[in-house]
């Protein structure tokens, strides 16, 4: 590969794993506080592109797309958490399995409303053409997403390091029964966290469908991905999202055309990797089970 | 690529992204590390519609790069999509939407009385499958209780369809037609696939 | 006058294990009592009960005289319960600044960080260093500070001696005189039978998830066979 390529194909991994951040960082969040693995994160993802694609289609503004369906999604959220999770808290087994039921109803309503055929969603209006760069022309919309995702992580890194509620995000992530006791009202807090959780879905979902485009079965692709992401850089935790995400993304881009036979082992090579000498994740600890 | 090499051609090399991939950027940088500036491709649907877009946005048209492909890369369904990015790819498929005979022209004109887009080619198979039952159906008077008669008189059933004369091959029970090479332009407000060459009653190789 | 806390006949299981089976207990306001048995009597549990974390089958808990059986973790916080856990549960992702502000709540007169590091010294040249670098007796230290930050009426500690060297185990004893010199209700669960009576003026003695004795600390000095036969002196 000749170092321009080299170059090119360094930016396709960057800009996918600035997705992946994006979509990871929600379903660690919500791991992390609740302990529940939220299978449904995968179709909070499509239905944020999903609702993009109708913003995009009634106001032609790509930027209100970029705020309506984090926070339609951010909505779902917060009636779901306490309408059907808060049910069987303590059973986390169970609600892991009731995120999957949540995930059939929503892509089967996406179906109904929205049909089953591919769609696109063009990138806004400044970042749809292309730049010379080394070895040819590169997307701008892709330089995009390396910035918006980069960026992301660093306004989410200082909240989480800087702020009251960072403060209470990193101690309901280690211990949200002890919160509770200490007078933090921990089903507001769970429902808040699940509410950002699907935010982050649903902006992953408006982020990636000028990329991806939006068709039957994105939930699922983008579940896997944000799975491997979270369990390669640790359960659970803000970091872990951000490493994980920059490792899987390029490695993800290089495998599939160093090693086109073994496309899709390369990276679950990785997690195997990854938990047979760090069994908790590059950045992850170890969870104390009570 | 068989095909290819017998009639004197050659491959410089090929990229293999694996089913369901989202992503085709990584797979378009990599035709840059070709010697050739001919790319076949075999897609459909969403992957048509990342690969085409991906294809323009990393600046292969500009760079002289040609897309070919089997016909389904450039569908209707892709095309409603990508519209003009898929301008100038040429592909071979048994039916076109601009295809110029009395049936076709019924066809795309009934089809979108019904629903406001321009049909596909899954929209034609699915006509010319339900003709097919029609014809072989009328033949043996809807008496449907030997199934080995419902066999022989579909085997039979040949009928002029939107592709083109139809027929099955009695051997294979795939069809005998016509396979346009086609050139996606894009003309009156549509990208369509325009006609610009026929190789005439191809049997299908398969069995 | 109404007791601070209140504890009327309590059930409570573990799945389907009967832990509590008739717990009585009642704390006047601005006593020290400490919980005492062996190792499974259900004293943790009691707590665990108390601060809302398990919801008893049966049974009646008031603090102050208000009803507060089943309710949330949080709410039982806002009646002015605070608990001091087995194993600390500070959070170790935090400083010890942040663990403390995280359970601040601004009431008048209340506790602030300069007061808690008055009370434990340890405290004050650790303020910056994340919970997990700190040694065991500066967590207990923490994991007290934390709940004085609650301004509690009630304060609850569940074995603050465990894994602690003597030396450490007097300073824990020294805090919770002062505590209660200043006037604050405690309940105190623990198995150093020392610390337990220097605390506590009254003794509750646990055994299979009732309380078998109650008394002073010196009448359960001389009830040797109590000693003998529930906590294994």
């Amino acid at each position: 590969m000749s170092p321009e390529l080299l170059f090119e194909q360094a930016l396709n991994g960057l800009s996918f794993g600035a997705l992946l951040f994006i979509l990871a960082a929600g379903l660690s969040l919500v791991f992390g506080m609740m302990d529940v693995v939220n299978l449904a994160h995968g179709a909070f993802y499509m239905l944020g592109a999903y609702v993009a694609l109708s913003v995009v289609q009634r106001t032609g503004s790509f930027w209100l797309a970029l705020v309506v369906a984090p926070l339609a999604l951010g909505i779902l959220g917060v009636i779901l958490e306490p309408l059907l999770l808060r049910r069987l808290r303590g059973r986390h087994l169970d609600q892991v399995l009731l995120t999957i039921g949540v995930s059939l109803v929503i892509v089967d309503q996406i179906g109904a409303i929205w049909g089953r055929e591919v769609r696109s969603l063009a990138a806004p209006a400044g970042l749809d053409g292309s730049v010379p760069l080394v070895g040819g022309e590169y997307p701008v919309y892709r330089l995009f997403v390396i910035g918006f995702g980069v960026l992301l992580a660093a306004v989410v890194s200082v909240v989480h390091q800087r702020t009251k509620v960072g403060m209470l995000i990193r101690a309901g992530v280690e211990d949200a029964e002890m919160l509770g006791a200490l007078g933090v009202n921990t089903d507001r807090l769970f429902a808040a966290t699940f509410a950002v959780g699907a935010a982050l879905a649903g902006l992953a979902g408006v982020v990636a469908a000028p990329v991806f485009g939006l068709q039957p079965g994105m939930d699922g692709d983008a579940l896997i991905y944000s799975l491997v992401v979270v369990v390669v850089g640790g359960l659970g935790t803000l970091g872990g999202a951000i490493a994980g995400s920059a490792l899987v993304g390029p490695a993800d881009t290089f495998g599939k055309v160093l090693f086109q036979e073994f496309a899709l082992a390369v990276i679950f090579a990785i997690v195997a990797l990854v938990l047979l000498f760090r069994p908790t994740g590059l950045l992850g600890r170890i969870r104390v089970a009570r | 690529m068989t095909g290819l090499k017998k009639n004197g051609g050659t491959t410089t090399g090929n990229v293999a992204p694996p089913l369901g991939n989202a992503d085709f950027a990584p797979f378009v940088t990599q035709i840059k590390n070709q010697p050739t500036k001919n790319v076949y491709s075999f897609f459909s649907g969403a992957d048509a519609i990342g690969f085409i877009k991906t294809w323009n946005s990393l600046g292969l048209p500009a760079a002289g790069y040609k897309m070919y492909g089997a016909g389904f890369l450039t569908e209707q369904d892709v095309l409603k999509e990508v519209k003009d990015l898929a301008n100038g790819a040429i592909t071979s498929l048994f039916w076109a939407v601009e295809l110029d005979n009395a049936e076709n022209k019924s066809f795309v004109s009934a089809y979108q009385r019904q629903y406001t887009l321009l049909p596909d080619v899954f929209a034609v198979q699915a006509y010319d499958g339900m003709h097919a039952l029609d014809e072989a159906l009328k033949k043996i008077g809807a008496d449907t209780s030997d199934p080995d008669k419902v066999s022989k008189a579909l085997e039979d059933v040949s009928f002029k369809s939107p592709r083109g004369d139809f027929m099955f091959d009695k051997n294979t029970h795939n069809p005998v037609q016509d396979i346009y090479i086609r050139e996606v332009k894009t003309q009156n407000g549509q990208t369509v696939n325009t006609i610009s060459d026929k190789v005439a009653k191809v049997t299908d190789p398969g069995k | 006058m109404t007791a601070m806390l209140e504890v009327r006949g309590l059930h409570a299981y573990y799945g389907e294990s009967h832990v509590l089976q008739g717990v009585d207990l009642t704390i006047e306001a601005g006593h020290a009592v400490s919980l005492v048995g062996r190792n499974g009597a259900g004293k943790t549990t009691t707590l665990s009960a108390i601060a809302g974390f398990l919801r008893p089958r049966r049974g009646v808990i008031r603090i102050g005289g208000v009803d507060v059986t089943g309710v949330a973790a949080h709410r039982v916080a806002h009646a002015g319960v605070a608990l001091v856990p087995q194993g600390r549960r500070i959070f170790s992702d935090l400083s010890v600044h942040e663990n403390l502000v995280v359970a601040a709540r601004s009431v008048d007169g209340g506790w602030t960080e300069e007061k808690v590091i008055g009370l434990l010294p340890a405290l004050g040249r650790r303020l910056a260093v994340s919970g997990d670098q700190l040694s065991g007796g500066e967590q207990q230290m923490l994991a007290i500070g934390r709940a004085l930050m609650r301004n509690p009426r009630l304060l609850l500690l569940d074995e603050p001696s465990e894994g602690l060297a003597p030396k450490l185990v007097e300073e824990v004893g020294v805090a919770l005189a002062h505590l209660r010199a200043g006037g604050l209700t405690i309940l105190l669960v623990e198995q150093n039978l020392a610390l337990a009576s220097a605390v506590g003026e009254r003794m509750y003695v646990m055994n299979k998830g009732a309380i078998v004795f109650s008394g002073a600390a010196a009448e359960l000095a001389a009830a040797r066979e109590i000693e003998t036969r529930y906590l294994g002196i």
